[in-house]
């Protein structure tokens, strides 16, 4: 039973040690700590072996070598108290010489019968005779022991953080077990002479062995969790395996199969062997899923977090959100308590986002310079004593710092505190920052180019806007000057027309109901001013007119409608004036199609057709208008007996005052605006035929024509199409002056 | 055409006021004179005219506010049709005056005292 205490102990204490140093071969704490458990091991086993003397000259020989031991015990602890957890021992060499010297010289006398003098067996019970140099070994060993424990203690009071966590296990394991230790094998040994607890020993150790592996396993003490994880998985298979092996062997050599040594043992060897060789692997794969899971009780999947961050990172855009997730995200799944992005533009902080600073911090431009230093990722841990940047993560509590860059620059920083388990960062958490900071890199640059994007897109957008509203009053104020311009000729035309009125009437009536006879002269003066007068009364008329065709004012409604009544009704209204200069009219008699165009308007233009025929064919003379086919049109001329027109004149004539040779030819009988002709044309264009003059030559008679097109069904159907409505205000034409 | 000779001639240009008294009473008609809207107004309440020439611009009251205000309260004997007198080219306003009771419009500037009358025995 002792033995295999003994020996679990022995074997566990090493493997630690080894564990340990090998984790860190440099580091002086770890060195310091693989040399105690090398003594601690030492002590266990010879421990057990004095205690299974069989005669005091053995069981003093033994005990000697324990002391021996043990001496170096206090000196090592002391000194891993003091380098604990760094990597350099900083003592004063006087100092570490005297101590040395004083152990080694303790240790010495472990072999003289100053330390032990003598042993005596009483029965089982063995009981070494202290000397006097024994007093020396308590001020040594213990003392050195104490002092050691000490200074831990002060160390614990002054850390913070994991550090602090890791001390108090170690300061649990060490006082528990050096105490207990020192009570059983040195008190009651020395002072009470009763060493029936020195067996007890080892198992105090277990203490410290405990102690500490929890240390290392919660509280990632040296991250060597993963190779101790491994072997307890390991060790457990061993044991599990040698043990139904040699059980099963056991039982079936026992109960079931009582055969001789031979080939009956060996038959039944191969069949186990081979039974071990086929469930080898899949029990460990149990055993290191089961350790793996006391060990490392806050893993994340790291492929799942890589995927979440990259989902997070593909669908934000803004850059606020980007980094409030991102990091919110690692904080959880990672379990750190702490941490901030710092976004820079040429190492001036222009964004930052942290979560877990009590206060809220306050990070400047130096900040940032010294943090520039670091090309790479910055671990606490991993950095020298007097390193800057250490002490600036110490002071912030942080302990990664990774800047996030590409090849041509460093856009900020991310700063992660402590993991909430109070572990160190794993290899795995590493991987899995060191996978996602050049893609946040490249995340924050896209977000940051999103946002200018935006930022440019309104001002562009509010740049349109203003261009456009511009645009839009801009063209409210042509509407508003043409509507008054609009206005300004039916005002004036109205002004115009007012004293007009008053002269015309009043020039008939003098003319007309006269109360006394009038002279022949004043007959011819007051007619020719009433002429005048008619002459500029449809003048303002006309000139009216045109400014509503040339404004788009006016309203063309076609529809089918029969050119022959209408012609007639014309010559209706003119006959009384033909009448006067004994013209004949005639229109011919030809059953047409209906033709396509606004009667209105079409009204108009005839009478201007004919009322100029009036106005240029001499008495006896003939009008008549016929009709011809031509195509999908049907042209109306309307040929005349009168004065005719020369070839230069027909060019002008369907122009603006275009009259015939600028001079008040007849002014009796013709006395046209010279807008008539021009109107006609506009409004025939506007339903979609043309206009034209024919003449011989002066004095051979002329002949106008317009064309319209033939009502078809297809015209009609799409009889919308050629509707002109105008915007706004619609006018209508002013009548024609015969 | 009615028996009613009594005309009512609304407008307040005094030489074109005077030239259409002149022209219908000497064509027998029985002519009563308003010089502005508000004159008008209270004639054409009285009713009993078997025509109304009306002016459309005139001050204080114009053509369409009288015959709005008309419309509003018809007088008990009633008038005869409402001809627009007007020397505007052709507007929404005749349209308006149309719509509120007015039968036709004249343009002052193309007639001759003749014409009016021959329009005027048209009318009534």
């Amino acid at each position: 039973m002792e033995l295999l205490i003994t020996i679990f102990t022995a074997i566990s204490n090493i493997i630690l040690g080894c564990f340990v140093y090998f984790k860190n071969p440099k580091s002086t704490t770890n060195r310091l700590f693989f040399i105690l458990t090398i003594i601690i091991t030492s002590w266990t086993i010879t421990n057990f072996i004095s205690l299974q003397s069989s005669n005091a000259v053995t069981a003093l020989f033994w005990i000697r070598t324990v002391m021996f031991i043990v001496s170096f015990w206090g000196l090592i602890f002391f000194l891993f108290a003091k380098t604990f957890p760094h990597e350099q021992l900083k003592i004063r060499k006087s100092f570490l010489f005297a101590l040395t010297a004083i152990t080694v010289i303790t240790a010495f006398l472990s072999f003289s019968p100053y330390m032990f003098v003598n042993v005596i067996i009483v029965g089982k019970n063995i009981q070494p005779i202290p000397g006097p140099a024994i007093i020396l070994f308590a001020l040594d060993s213990p003392g050195l022991i104490f002092t050691g424990f000490c200074l831990l203690v002060f160390r614990y009071i002054k850390s913070k953080g994991l550090e602090r966590v890791q001390i108090r296990f170690l300061l649990f394991g060490v006082g528990l077990a050096f105490s207990l230790l020192t009570i059983t094998n040195f008190f009651f040994v020395a002072i009470f002479k009763i060493s029936s607890l020195v067996i007890m020993g080892p198992v105090f150790t277990l203490f410290l062995v405990g102690f500490i592996a929890y240390a290392i396993i919660k509280h990632h003490l040296w991250d060597i969790r993963l190779v101790v994880s491994r072997t307890v998985a390991y060790a457990l298979l061993l044991i599990i395996f040698a043990g139904s092996y040699t059980a099963s062997l056991f039982a079936i050599g026992t109960y079931y199969m009582p055969l001789k040594y031979g080939q009956g043992q060996l038959l039944i060897s191969a069949i186990l062997a081979l039974l071990m060789a086929f469930s080898f692997q899949p029990l460990r794969r149990t055993l290191e899923k089961a350790t793996d899971r006391i060990f490392f009780r806050d893993r994340y999947d790291s492929h799942e977090l890589l995927a979440d961050l990259s989902k997070v990172m593909a669908q934000t855009l803004r850059l606020s959100d980007l980094t409030q997730c991102t990091l919110e995200k690692l904080l959880t799944e990672i379990r750190i308590l702490k941490g901030a992005f710092i976004l820079t533009h040429d190492g001036k902080i222009f964004d930052q986002k942290t979560i877990g600073f009590k206060p809220e911090p306050t990070f400047q431009e130096e900040d940032m310079k010294l943090l520039m230093t670091k090309g790479e990722v910055s671990f606490f841990e991993t950095l020298e004593e007097n390193d800057k940047v250490k002490e600036w993560m110490r002071k912030h509590e942080l302990t990664v710092i990774m800047p996030l860059q590409t090849k041509e620059e460093k856009i900020g920083f991310l700063l992660l505190g402590d993991k909430a388990s109070g572990d160190i960062y794993s290899s795995e958490d590493l991987k899995v920052l060191e996978i996602v900071s050049p893609e946040l890199t490249i995340a924050i640059q896209n977000a940051e180019a999103y946002e200018e994007i935006r930022r440019f897109n309104i001002t562009l957008k509010e740049e349109v806007e203003k261009a456009t509203s511009d645009l839009q009053a801009a063209n409210l104020k042509l509407k508003e000057l043409d509507k008054l311009k609009d206005d300004f000729v039916s005002v004036a035309s109205h002004e115009l027309r007012t004293p007009m009125t008053a002269i015309r009437s009043y020039v008939w009536l003098a003319l007309y109901k006269p109360d006394a006879p009038l002279t022949e002269k004043q007959k011819k003066y007051l007619d020719r001013t009433l002429k005048s007068t008619e002459r500029l009364i449809s003048l303002v008329n006309d000139m009216l007119n045109v400014s509503r065709i040339e404004a788009g004012r006016i309203e063309i409604d076609p529809k089918p409608f029969n050119i022959l009544d209408l012609a007639n009704e014309v010559m209706e209204e003119v006959a009384s004036k033909a009448g006067e200069k004994t013209i004949r009219l005639v229109v011919e008699n030809k059953q047409l199609p209906l033709l396509f165009g606004d009667i209105n308007k079409i009204h108009q233009v005839l009478l201007n057709l004919v009322g100029n025929s009036l106005k240029f064919t001499p008495s006896n003379g003939t009008i008549y208008i016929t009709f011809e086919m031509k195509g999908q049109f049907a042209q109306i001329s309307i040929h005349d007996t009168g004065t005719g027109i020369s070839k230069e004149d027909l060019e002008k004539l369907f122009n603006k005052f275009g009259r015939l040779d600028n001079s008040y030819t007849a002014i009796g009988t013709s006395g046209g605006t010279g807008l008539g002709l021009f109107i006609s044309k506009s409004l025939v264009e506007l339903m979609h035929g043309r206009v034209g003059a024919f003449s011989e030559g002066v004095g051979k008679g002329s002949t106008f024509a317009f064309t319209l097109p033939l009502a078809t069904p297809e015209i009609i159907q799409q009889s919308e199409k050629y509707r002109i409505k105008p915007e706004g205000e619609i006018k209508n034409l002013e009548p024609v002056a015969i | 055409m009615s028996n009613n000779k009594k005309i009512l001639i609304v407008e307040d240009d005094q030489y074109i006021r005077d030239v259409y008294e002149e022209t219908l009473k000497d064509a027998g008609f029985n002519v009563t004179i308003a010089i502005d809207g508000e004159e008008g107004l209270l004639k054409a309440k009285e009713g009993g005219y078997g025509l109304i020439l009306l002016d459309l611009m005139m001050p204080k009251l114009d053509g369409i506010q009288l015959l709005k205000k008309l419309k509003e309260n018809p007088p008990k004997e009633p008038n005869g049709k409402i001809i627009m007198l007007t020397n505007l080219a052709h507007d929404s306003i005749i349209k308006e005056g149309t719509d509120l009771g007015a039968s036709a419009y004249l343009i002052k500037s193309d007639l001759n005292p003749d014409q009016l009358v021959d329009k005027v025995k048209s009318f009534i």
